[in-house]
């Protein structure tokens, strides 16, 4: 009767073991492939660094014809205002300037009326 | 109506991205008068933005529409009343800009392979070593040196009679591309590759030396307010903000590295210029075009330096957009004058030769500063000598350092002789593109930079291309306030100066900092100062920059910083 239980308590023993023994130690051959860089073997963490440098030069790039969209909208606005304020004589903008220098320089000229 | 639409005409032939033109009065009938395209050829939807431009006008409101398809490229409408109810001007805009800095930055940041027109290979990251590397991808483009297929540098220790020259044509069936000063040529065969032509002149010639011809790669808010009167104030003077249209809201790159303080200091001189060794400018660019001497097409004398790429254009508006103009954008200089130099084609490449030439001719007439926003990874012995020749005759060079995000040495930024530039961004941390290295001297801002762009537009654009012209302008301010100072001097003095960003002192990432220009032009005009007193320190501080030691001192740091890198790997 004693070795029956001696014997189930070393069943136990084994199974606990072989249960236990994975979770304490870590798998060698598994890679965890959500690591990061520089977990990486060398031409996997180049590859993830190049992706990265990638995904941030996209996003100058796209900023860049953001900004140069932004650039033509206000610049194009500000033309037209000049060109609005000009057609209708109250401007101070280039094309008035240029006007009132041409009427100063040859009055001779008539100039027609916006 | 006729003048008004004689003034919509002038407009849209200064500016050729207005499509169309109207200009409303406040009746509900037709337009009063129309310039430009007629509207029925567009899509539905330009239609409808421009029938609601027209209604907000005729309210008395601005419009804008959202973002619009124009033959494949971006558009809008805008609306903009006249301020006297009910009438004004509506137009329709093809922002092609937007599209083609997308193509161009693309390659300026290498995301493409590039150039792409099959006249030229990639040499291996191996320097002198002509090993193909095959670029199918902007990654693999990043670290090749690209040179010219079939050519080769060569300079002779005389000059080849015109029966060697026969002798030359007919048994190895090459022509002269290029002589330079007769000494050196740029031959090309029809039969043997380039590293065949080396092998034949290292055997046969001794030469000085027998290389590639390499090619060398573009490294592509605050309201308007008053004006101080210069000099007229304590030294905490306020800052000078200009009227420049885009100024205010866009140009973040000049409070940031203290601009307006600096032109309290000095705004530049006339007599001051930085050449653009580049694509070219355009020349009658409204905010350019009174900023600009007389330059040279290298690519081809018999054409004026025009840019058609665009990149030139916007490096020569950083150094020199007309400021306070109430138009665009503002350069870093009021005075400093352009010479535009193209030694670039309409790739935005060039080869050693035509750089080497540009740097040459700029030396010649006069230019104090060159500005060369290009670079490659292969040390050329033909562009060295340029760069030396320009050196010696007291020109400062400032380069890119390039836009791989590298630690490889790129050149011509990584020659002794020239001030080496990295990028940062308005976060103040380096670009993330920026390539960086012992041999970076200063960083200047680099990301998302609005300047001026060809077709009389403007446009932003992101490198070290863009950081290098920065500092460029700002060695013409330091210039304008001592005309005496030597070309080694200034570049010390950029360091010196520099707000010392990342590690703590001369690091990889920035060098000795971001430049700041009032600290740099005040201890050049600091210098002057001292060096009109009779203070002995001074005159002995100014000698001791003589060029050679400062060229040996520059140097002895490199190597000192490489071997430290070495022993701490």
């Amino acid at each position: 009767m004693r070795r029956r239980y001696a014997f189930i308590g070393l069943l136990f023993t084994v199974a606990v073991a072989v249960f236990a023994v994975p979770l304490v130690v870590p798998q060698p051959a598994v890679r965890d492939r959500s690591a990061s860089p520089s977990a990486l073997p060398p031409e996997n963490h180049y590859a993830a660094a190049a992706k990265v440098e990638r995904a941030l030069k996209l996003g100058t790039v796209e900023r860049d014809m953001e900004t140069t969209g932004m650039l033509c909208r206000i610049e194009c606005s500000s033309d037209m205002r000049k060109l609005a304020a000009a057609a209708s004589g109250s401007g101070s903008g280039p094309l008035s300037d240029a006007r009132k220098k041409s009427a100063d320089e040859r009055p001779d000229v008539r100039q027609p009326a916006l | 109506m006729l003048e008004k639409k004689a003034l919509m005409n002038d407009l849209m032939s200064a500016n050729p991205h207005f499509e169309a033109m109207a200009w409303t009065s406040g009746s509900a009938g037709a337009s009063d008068a129309a310039a430009g395209a007629k509207l029925a050829p567009y899509d539905r939807k330009v239609r409808q933005a421009w029938q609601e431009a027209k209604s907000a006008v005729r309210q008395g409101r601005s419009y804008e529409s959202a973002a619009l398809a124009i033959r494949g490229d971006s558009g809008f409408v805008l609306g903009v009343p006249d301020g006297s109810g009910g009438q004004g001007l509506i137009a329709l805009i093809h922002a092609d800009a937007v599209d083609e800095v997308g193509k161009h930055q693309r390659r300026n940041m290498r995301l493409v392979p590039y150039p792409d027109n099959g006249r030229f290979r990639t040499q291996a990251t191996e320097p002198g070593r002509l090993k193909d590397k095959q670029v199918t991808s902007g990654d693999a483009n990043g670290n090749a040196s690209h040179y010219a297929v079939n050519e080769v540098v060569v300079k002779l220790r005389r000059q080849l009679t015109p029966r060697e020259l026969l002798q030359l044509r007919k048994t190895l069936n090459l022509s002269v591309a290029r002589e330079h000063r007769r000494q050196t040529y740029v031959f090309r065969s029809k039969t043997l590759g380039t590293a065949q032509l080396i092998d034949y002149f290292k055997k046969h010639w001794n030469p000085v030396f027998a290389e590639p011809h390499y090619l060398y790669l573009t490294n592509d808010g605050k309201p308007a307010g008053r004006l101080t009167p210069l000099g007229s104030g304590s030294p905490l003077q306020a800052d000078i903000v200009p009227n420049d249209t885009l100024y205010g809201q866009y140009q973040w790159n000049l409070p940031e590295i203290a601009t307006e303080r600096g032109w309290n200091v000095t705004r530049g001189k006339q007599d001051i210029i930085v050449a653009v060794v580049d694509t070219g400018v355009q020349l009658d660019h409204p905010d350019l075009k009174g900023r600009l001497v007389k330059g040279t097409n290298i690519v081809d004398p018999s054409a004026q330096p025009e840019d058609d790429v665009g990149h030139g254009t916007h490096v020569a508006g950083i150094i020199a957009a007309e400021v306070n103009n109430n138009e665009g954008v503002a350069g870093m200089t009021w005075y400093t004058k352009v010479m535009p130099v193209k030694a670039l084609d309409n790739s935005g490449a060039g080869t050693t030769y035509s750089v080497a030439e540009g740097i040459i001719w700029a030396a010649d007439h006069g230019a104090n500063v060159i500005n060369l926003s290009l670079g490659n990874y292969a040390e050329a012995q033909f562009l060295h000598d340029a760069i030396k020749y320009a050196h010696g005759k007291g020109v400062l060079v400032v380069a890119a350092s390039g836009n791989d995000n590298t630690d490889r040495p790129g050149y011509p930024a990584a020659y002794p002789e020239v001030v080496a530039v990295g990028a940062t961004g308005s976060d103040e941390l380096r670009a993330p593109y920026s390539n960086y290295g012992d041999y970076i001297d200063v960083a200047a801002p680099g990301t998302s930079i609005a300047s001026t762009y060809p077709g009389s537009r403007y446009a932003a654009l992101s490198g070290t291309s863009m950081a290098t012209p920065h500092v460029s302008a700002l060695a013409s301010l330091m210039l304008a306030a001592d005309g005496g100072l030597t070309n080694d001097r200034i570049a010390e003095l950029l360091g010196k100066t520099a707000k010392d960003l990342g590690a703590a002192g001369k690091d990889a990432e920035f060098g000795y900092g971001q430049i700041d220009v009032r600290a740099a032009v005040e201890a050049a005009a600091g210098q002057k100062a001292a060096a009109a007193a009779p203070d002995r320190t001074a005159e002995t501080d100014v000698q001791n920059t003589g060029r050679p030691d400062v060229v040996e001192q520059r140097l002895l740091e490199r190597l000192q910083n490489l071997l430290s890198n070495l022993l701490g790997h």
